[in-house]
C-alpha cells in the first residue's frame, strides 16, 4: 500500500538519504517544468505535490546516477496529464497538442533554465532598488498586478507595463549572463 | 543573446497577461500558435516560465528589510533546529508547503526523524552557499499554512493511538492525515465537497479539492459548484462530476468505487508507467472494483452500486431538535383505536375460537393506554391501516416519515420471544419495531433486516421492565433508510428490511405467544418542512 510501502522504503538506509537528498535538491526544477505546463500557480503547487507523493513511492524504481530530473519531470508530466483530465470542462486549458511540443521542448532544456536560475541572483542586484521592490510586491504570495498596484499607489496598467520591462530585463540579463559563462 | 526580437516580446507579454489570469481566448490562442510554430517562441515562452518560478522562490527565502542581514537562512547553533525554525518561519514557502507536507504525508512520523536529519545534511552538503542578499522592502510575512477542510461532526469515533486527536471544528491543513480507529467524522472541504470517512480509515487531506484514502470508506456529496472534487487511492482515483459517492479500499487494498447520485469518472493508476490509464465515466447505480494482481498488473471489475454498504449521513446522537413530523395516523392513550380509524384483526386459524385474548383501555389508576391482554399461542390481535392514500405514501417517500410509539411490554411466554410490534410496510422495504422481554425481565428490541447494528439484532433495553419505552424510526429519502431511538437516544442508522407488500401500518401482538402489551402512543407523520 501508498503509505505502508513508503514507511517500509523510509528504512532502508542506502536508498532514502540519497532520494531525500534529490529529492530537496531539484524541487524547483521539477516545479518549474509544471508550472510551465500549468501556468497557475495554486495548480502547479498542487501537481508538484502529487508529483513527490508518485516518487517518493516509486523511488526504488530510481537507479542512482541516473538523470533524476528527467525522470521526475517524467513523472511530473504525468500527473500534469491527470491534473488536466480532472479539471476538463472546468477551466480553459491549452490544447493537448501544446503540452506535447512544450514538454518535449522543457525536457531539452533542462540544464540550460538551471543555468539561468543560477544567474538570476546576479540580475536581480543589477535592478534599480525601485524596480527590485516592484518585484518584490509582485511575487508574495496571492499578489497580482491589481493588488501591487493599490500597494504602491499606481495604476494597474502603469504596474503591468514596469513588470513587462523589468521581466525582460531579467531575462536578457540571464540570457546574457549563460551565454557568457559558455563562452569563459 | 542580443536584444529581444518582437516575437520574444509578444510571447513575454501574452505570459504576463496569462500569469495575471487576464488573458483573452484570442490571446491564448495567438499564444499557443506562436509557441506551437516558432523556436524562438516556445523557447521564450518556457524561459518565461522558469523566470516566473524562480522569482517566487527566490521572493520566498530571500526579502529582507533593506540593509540588514538575509533573514531566510537557518539559526545559526544548529542546523536541524535551524531548518524546523525556517519551517515554521515559511510556513508556506515553496520548501516547506510542496515537498516537506508532501514527504510528511509519505512518510508518516518514524521518517520524520530520519527526514529531519537528512534534509539537515543536505542543507549543507547540496544547497549552494547563501545568495546575495537583495535589500528590497517590505518583509515578507508568510501567512499559516492555508486550511484545506474542516472537522464538521463526529460519531462514536476512535482515533488510533498516537494519531491526530482532531475535534469538531478542527481545521485541517494540507498533508494531514486522519487515522480513525472506528466510529465517522464528517469533513468539510474548503471547496464545498462534505466527506464521511468511516473507520478503520486512514485518510489525507491533500488541498481544497482533493483527498488520499489509504484504507477505509467513505462517501463524498459534492454539491454543484465543487465539482472536480477527487479521491486518490492506492490503485485509483475518482473524479466528482457533481454527485454523491462511496469509496471503500481495504486491507489487501482492493478498491471500490460506487456512484449514488451523478456521474463520477475514475481515473485507474497503471501500476509501473505510472501513467493515467484508462478514465470510465460511472453514472448512478454503476460501481467499479480495482484491485492489483500478483503481478503487480492493475484488474478492474463493473459492479453494481451499493449504496448500502456505506455511510452517507451522520444520525444525531439524540432526537432533541429534529424537525417535528405532521402526524397523521396515531392512537392515543387509552382510546379504542377503532374509533380512531383503525380496523381490529384478530391473526388466527379460522376454526380457532376466540379465546383468551382481550383489548381494554389500561385501569383508571394506571397511565392511559389501550392494554392487549393476548394469553393465546393461536391468536395475535392487530390493528392495521391496510389502505393508506398514495399521495401520502408518496409525500413520505419523498420528504421523510416518523413513526413513533410508546409501549410497554410483559411476557408470559419464555424469554426473548417476540411479543408485540409496530410496523410499517412499504412495497419494497418495511420497518418493524419488534419488542420482547429478556430473561431479566427487562424488554427488549429487535429489528429484524439489516441496520448498523447488524443483521437481525437483539438489544436489551436496560431498566425497562414494567416501563414504557418511547421508540422513534426515522426515515430519510436520500438514503432509504432509518435511524432508530430509544427513549430520545440514537441506537441504530441504516434500519431498513427488504419486502414485497406495502403500504401497510399495523401494531399489536404476535400470534405465537402469550403477553400483556400496552400502546400509549402509536404515531405516523411526514416530514414537512416548509
Amino acid at each position: 500500500m501508498y503509505h505502508r510501502a513508503a514507511m517500509t522504503n523510509v528504512n532502508d538506509p542506502d536508498l532514502v538519504p540519497e532520494f531525500v537528498q534529490l529529492q530537496t535538491k531539484h524541487q524547483q526544477r521539477v516545479f518549474s517544468f509544471i508550472l510551465t505546463l500549468v501556468p497557475h500557480w495554486p495548480d502547479a503547487e498542487e501537481i508538484l505535490q502529487e508529483t513527490n507523493m508518485v516518487l517518493w513511492r516509486k523511488q526504488k524504481q530510481y537507479e542512482p546516477g541516473t538523470d533524476f530530473v528527467r525522470w521526475a519531470n517524467q513523472v511530473a508530466y504525468f500527473e500534469v496529464l491527470k491534473h488536466r483530465k480532472r479539471q476538463q470542462g472546468h477551466v480553459k486549458q491549452f490544447s493537448e497538442a501544446f503540452i506535447e511540443d512544450v514538454a518535449e521542448e522543457a525536457f531539452k532544456l533542462s540544464g540550460p533554465l538551471q543555468a539561468q536560475r543560477d544567474a538570476l541572483a546576479a540580475c536581480l542586484e543589477k535592478l534599480p532598488v525601485k524596480d527590485r521592490a516592484l518585484v518584490s510586491h509582485r511575487y508574495l504570495e496571492g499578489a497580482t498586478t491589481k493588488t501591487v498596484a493599490a500597494s504602491v499607489g499606481r495604476s494597474v496598467e502603469a504596474v503591468y507595463k514596469s513588470l513587462q520591462r523589468i521581466r525582460g530585463a531579467l531575462l536578457g540579463c540571464i540570457r546574457r549572463t549563460v551565454v557568457a559563462e559558455e563562452g569563459a | 543573446m542580443n536584444e529581444p526580437n518582437p516575437v520574444q516580446l509578444e510571447v513575454e507579454a501574452l505570459c504576463g497577461e496569462l500569469i495575471d489570469g487576464h488573458i483573452t481566448n484570442e490571446q491564448r490562442q495567438r499564444l499557443e500558435k506562436l509557441v506551437q510554430s516558432d523556436t524562438v517562441a516556445k523557447r521564450t515562452y518556457i524561459e518565461f516560465f522558469n523566470l516566473h518560478a524562480a522569482l517566487y522562490r527566490y521572493n520566498s527565502t530571500h526579502v529582507a528589510l533593506p540593509n540588514t542581514p538575509n533573514q531566510a537562512s537557518g539559526d545559526a547553533g544548529s542546523p536541524i533546529l535551524g531548518f524546523l525554525g525556517d519551517v515554521f518561519r515559511q510556513g508556506t514557502d515553496f520548501l516547506s508547503r510542496s515537498f516537506v507536507l508532501t514527504l510528511l504525508v509519505a512518510i508518516g512520523l518514524p521518517g520524520l526523524v530520519l527526514l529531519i536529519f537528512v534534509l539537515d545534511m543536505s542543507r549543507q552538503v547540496v544547497v549552494p552557499a547563501p545568495e546575495p542578499h537583495v535589500a528590497v522592502a517590505p518583509v515578507h510575512v508568510t501567512p499559516a499554512p492555508a486550511t484545506v477542510a474542516r472537522i464538521t461532526n463526529l460519531h462514536r469515533c476512535v482515533w488510533k493511538e498516537g494519531s491526530t486527536q482532531a475535534t469538531v471544528g478542527a481545521k485541517l491543513s494540507t498533508g494531514q492525515t486522519l487515522e480513525l480507529k472506528e466510529g465517522l467524522v464528517e469533513l468539510a472541504f474548503a471547496d464545498g465537497a462534505k466527506v464521511i470517512l468511516r473507520g478503520p480509515a486512514t485518510f489525507d487531506t491533500i488541498n481544497v479539492k482533493r483527498g488520499f484514502l489509504h484504507v477505509g470508506s467513505l462517501v463524498a456529496n459534492v454539491p454543484k459548484g465543487a465539482e472536480g472534487f477527487a479521491v486518490a487511492t492506492p490503485t485509483a482515483e475518482m473524479i466528482d462530476l457533481g454527485t454523491e459517492f462511496g469509496v471503500s479500499v481495504d486491507a489487501a487494498g482492493v478498491c471500490e468505487a460506487h456512484v449514488f447520485a451523478g456521474q463520477i469518472e475514475v481515473g485507474v493508476h497503471e501500476s509501473e508507467k505510472d501513467a493515467p490509464g484508462e478514465f470510465e465515466f460511472l453514472t448512478v447505480g454503476q460501481g467499479t472494483r480495482i484491485e492489483k494482481t500478483e503481478a503487480g498488473a492493475v484488474r478492474t471489475e463493473t459492479i453494481v452500486s451499493a449504496p448500502r454498504n456505506f455511510v452517507r449521513r451522520i444520525a444525531p446522537d439524540t432526537i432533541a431538535g429534529l424537525p417535528e413530523p405532521t402526524v397523521v395516523f396515531r392512537h392515543q392513550g387509552d382510546r379504542d383505536p377503532t374509533t380512531e380509524g383503525w380496523e381490529h384483526y384478530l391473526q388466527k386459524d379460522i376454526s380457532i375460537p376466540v379465546t383468551n385474548v382481550n383489548a381494554s383501555p389500561t385501569p383508571k389508576d394506571q397511565a392511559p393506554a389501550w392494554f392487549l391482554n393476548d394469553s393465546s399461542k393461536e391468536i395475535g390481535i392487530h390493528y392495521r391501516k391496510t389502505r393508506l392514500p398514495r399521495s401520502l405514501v408518496d409525500e413520505a417517500k419523498e420528504k421523510g416519515w416518523v413513526m413513533r410509539a410508546r409501549v410497554k411490554v410483559a411476557g408470559r411466554d419464555s424469554a426473548g420471544k417476540l411479543l408485540a410490534f409496530y410496523s410499517y410496510w412499504l412495497k419494497g422495504c418495511k420497518w418493524a419495531l419488534r419488542i420482547g422481554v429478556g430473561k431479566d425481565g427487562n424488554q427488549c428490541l429487535t429489528l429484524d433486516g439489516k441496520s448498523s447494528l447488524g443483521e437481525n439484532r437483539t438489544v436489551d433495553l436496560p431498566n425497562s421492565r414494567d416501563a414504557y419505552v418511547d421508540y422513534e424510526v426515522r426515515y430519510y429519502p436520500e438514503t432509504h433508510d432509518a435511524d432508530v431511538y430509544v427513549n430520545g437516544k440514537l441506537l441504530a442508522t441504516g434500519y431498513y428490511m427488504p419486502c414485497r407488500l406495502g403500504a401497510m401500518l399495523h401494531f399489536g401482538t404476535f400470534q405465537e405467544y402469550e403477553c400483556e402489551a400496552s400502546f400509549a402512543r402509536i404515531e405516523w407523520g411526514i416530514i414537512r418542512q416548509d
